[in-house]
């Protein structure tokens, strides 16, 4: 058995892991302009599984008459509270509004007000980010700012717009990237001024955990442009990398990581992972584009998502860290399709071991809709089929490398990979030379997947772009996706 | 022993392969040639291939170099290659032409055909990677450079 386990520990290249307020109060005098929106907040996802409905909407979304149930904690009328809302409500009482009340009145407050405000309540932006409101109510807040109140929030407040799903990927990159920076400051200062070890080392591994963040960005000649959609610098910290334009990609793709993943060990190698996923999509949009025009100029975006804790070797049996994840995949993609409503990409998901149970867990246990799933390595999730999962047209496909020992386990509930699960399978074990027959590069072992010029890079990336009828099975019905052509 | 307790092992195995393991990337060893070296090799053999081939061609190589290990167990880096070229005369003759030129240069050469797309992938001694996708419509060429130590 123990010869078993070695030979698996040794099926792919073994690598060394460590892994003041002195401000005024305002006056309440507040009318709302325009008819009410609905004020709807983030809802809980089943932990149980199989209960759709992401959002809930709050007695705030009450329209009047005014009932007990349409006023806020602080006696103010929740539809004052609406996006429409023009006038502040005093600063004592935002501790007590709901988070989309709140959103809206931190950004009515004048620069100096905020930066003050922000300071004497330090825990504002965290508990915002921990529950934030519904991604298409921060898109809807976001766009009724004017630009000066923008500037206002960005400024004040770099981590809070840097991280709400619903804002523009472009903002969030910039205020990201003050984040990143004041945060190393920060940090350089704690090891500089602390007196105790302890502080300065952990504060030490915060900043190589960041500088690895800042070397995954690459540099201002990186081809594509890169981006930093999240940034979290507690713990084990939470980022994403996008390579390409989130704002007008045809084809948006997201790689969500497994177990044994920390920002400090793995944002450089994952990002690594969806560059190579970038660069077979592009070239495969070139080579099909002038064969339909459809696909003709279109583009693409992957990103680089490590935006939950990943299990380790203490806590791998649980779902509690899936939950988490669950929650952090259905928000950012909900955030992009708010921001996208009006032009909805192509959105895949391509999930490894660990990441493919939260996200199947998202797909299952949120409403909102993907075009494709693609799930390696996986140990399952409580979905017993692809009818259980939110994915269009069952466009839902399953890889299994050899010497992986996590497919087949159905460790977390069913196994996606049999037969009764329905989904497609995606040959990874490297198909066959054309002329000599010989087996080209397969994927091998539970971190094998992304092998340059795999069989499993390519059909992942040809799932991201929508040309699933091109993805090889390893089957006989292959020989009918390749032509004639050696003539 | 359990398929759980089994699974769990596997998974604890799974610890001291991830990250550049992901990519499943590893290399040989070439001598002193840096990183920066061995991009130039590849860079190199694309642009004599793009010569070959004819055509006009847009070069998208991205200059950030990506993570990749050595055996045994020493961090390095390698850099990516992507260019894209208007269509070919003939595609068989393309594939033929390039097939030569990557076995003259030393080069392991497959062919695959996918749907109307004719795939060539070399492979040198030391885990360079080159491919040539080839259609009626369109011609790319991209790859990775060998994995060196970090500078």
């Amino acid at each position: 058995m123990l010869l078993e386990v070695a030979a698996i520990l040794y099926t792919s290249a073994p690598v060394t892991v460590a892994e003041a307020i002195g401000v005024h109060k305002t006056s309440v005098i507040v009318v709302a302009s325009g008819p009410l929106t609905s004020d709807l907040e983030r809802g809980e996802a089943s932990g149980t599984g199989g209960v759709v409905g992401s959002y809930v909407p709050s007695a705030q979304s009450v329209q009047p008459p005014l009932i007990a149930s349409d006023v806020s904690p602080s006696g103010i009328p929740n539809r004052f509270l609406s996006a429409a809302a023009t006038t502040r409500v005093p600063l004592d009482t935002l501790p007590t509004l709901s988070k989309g009340s709140l959103l809206r009145q931190l950004g009515l407050l004048p620069e100096q007000t905020l930066t003050a405000y922000l300071a004497a309540h330090p825990s504002t932006v965290t508990d915002l980010l921990a529950a934030p409101p519904a991604a298409r109510d921060v898109t809807t807040w976001w766009s009724g700012l004017s630009d000066s109140a923008r500037d206002t929030v960005n400024t004040a407040a770099p981590q809070l717009i840097g991280n709400l799903d619903g804002i523009p990927a472009s903002i969030r990159n910039d205020a990201n990237q003050v984040w990143l920076e004041q945060s190393i400051t920060a940090l350089k200062t704690t090891v500089e001024s602390s007196p105790g070890r302890a502080v300065a080392a952990e504060s030490t591994r915060q900043i190589h955990m960041l500088d690895e963040v800042n070397s995954a960005l690459g540099t201002n000649d990186s081809v594509p442009q890169r981006s930093l959609l999240s940034l979290d610098v507690e713990g084990q910290g939470r980022a994403a990398v996008v390579l390409g334009d989130l704002a007008t990609a045809d084809y948006v793709t997201y790689l969500i990581p497994g177990m044994f993943f920390t920002v400090e060990g793995q944002i450089n190698d994952w990002t690594d992972d969806a560059a190579r996923i970038y660069d077979e999509q592009v070239s495969w949009l070139n080579l099909i584009g002038d064969n339909d025009p459809a696909e003709a100029g279109k583009t693409v975006a992957v990103v680089s998502w490590m935006g939950y804790e990943t299990p380790n070797l203490t806590n791998i049996g649980s779902l509690e860290l899936a939950k988490v994840g669950r929650d952090a995949i259905a928000d950012v993609v909900r955030g992009l399709l708010s921001e996208r409503a009006e032009n909805e990409p192509h959105i895949t998901i391509i999930a490894h071991s660990y990441g493919s149970t939260a996200t199947m867990m998202a797909l299952s246990e949120y409403s909102f809709e993907i075009d494709a799933l693609a799930v390696i390595g996986s140990p399952g999730s409580a979905a017993q089929s692809v009818d259980d999962l939110n994915v269009r047209n069952g466009n839902v496909w399953v890889g299994e490398a050899a010497w992986d020992p996590v497919p087949n386990s159905a460790f977390f509930g069913s196994d996606p990979g049999s037969p009764e699960f329905g989904a497609h399978h995606l040959g990874v074990e490297g198909g066959v030379d054309l002329i000599t027959n010989e087996m080209l590069s397969a994927s091998v072992g539970h971190n094998g997947y992304f092998g340059a010029g795999s069989e499993s890079v390519r059909n992942l990336a040809l799932i991201g772009i929508g040309q699933s009828q091109l993805v090889t099975d390893g089957t006989p019905k292959d020989t009918s996706k390749t032509l004639a052509l050696l003539n | 022993m359990t398929s759980r307790v089994y699974l769990l092992l596997a998974l604890a195995g799974s610890l001291a392969v991830v990250t550049p393991a992901l990519s499943g990337c590893t290399a040989g060893n070439s001598g002193g040639e840096s990183a920066e070296s061995a991009r130039d090799r590849l860079y190199g053999l694309l642009d004599e291939t793009q010569v070959v081939l004819g055509g006009t061609w847009e070069n998208q190589d991205d200059p950030t170099s990506r993570g990749c290990v050595i055996p045994l167990f020493t961090e390095g880096e390698m850099y990516p290659a992507l260019r894209v070229g208007t269509p070919p005369a003939r595609v068989a003759a393309a594939v033929a032409s390039v097939t030569t030129l990557w076995r003259t240069r030393g080069y392991t050469v497959d062919e695959a055909a996918i749907d109307t797309v004719r795939e060539v992938q070399a492979e040198g001694v030391n885990g360079e990677i080159a491919i040539l996708r080839v259609s009626a419509e369109a011609m790319t060429l991209h790859g990775e450079s060998e994995c060196r130590p970090l500078g």
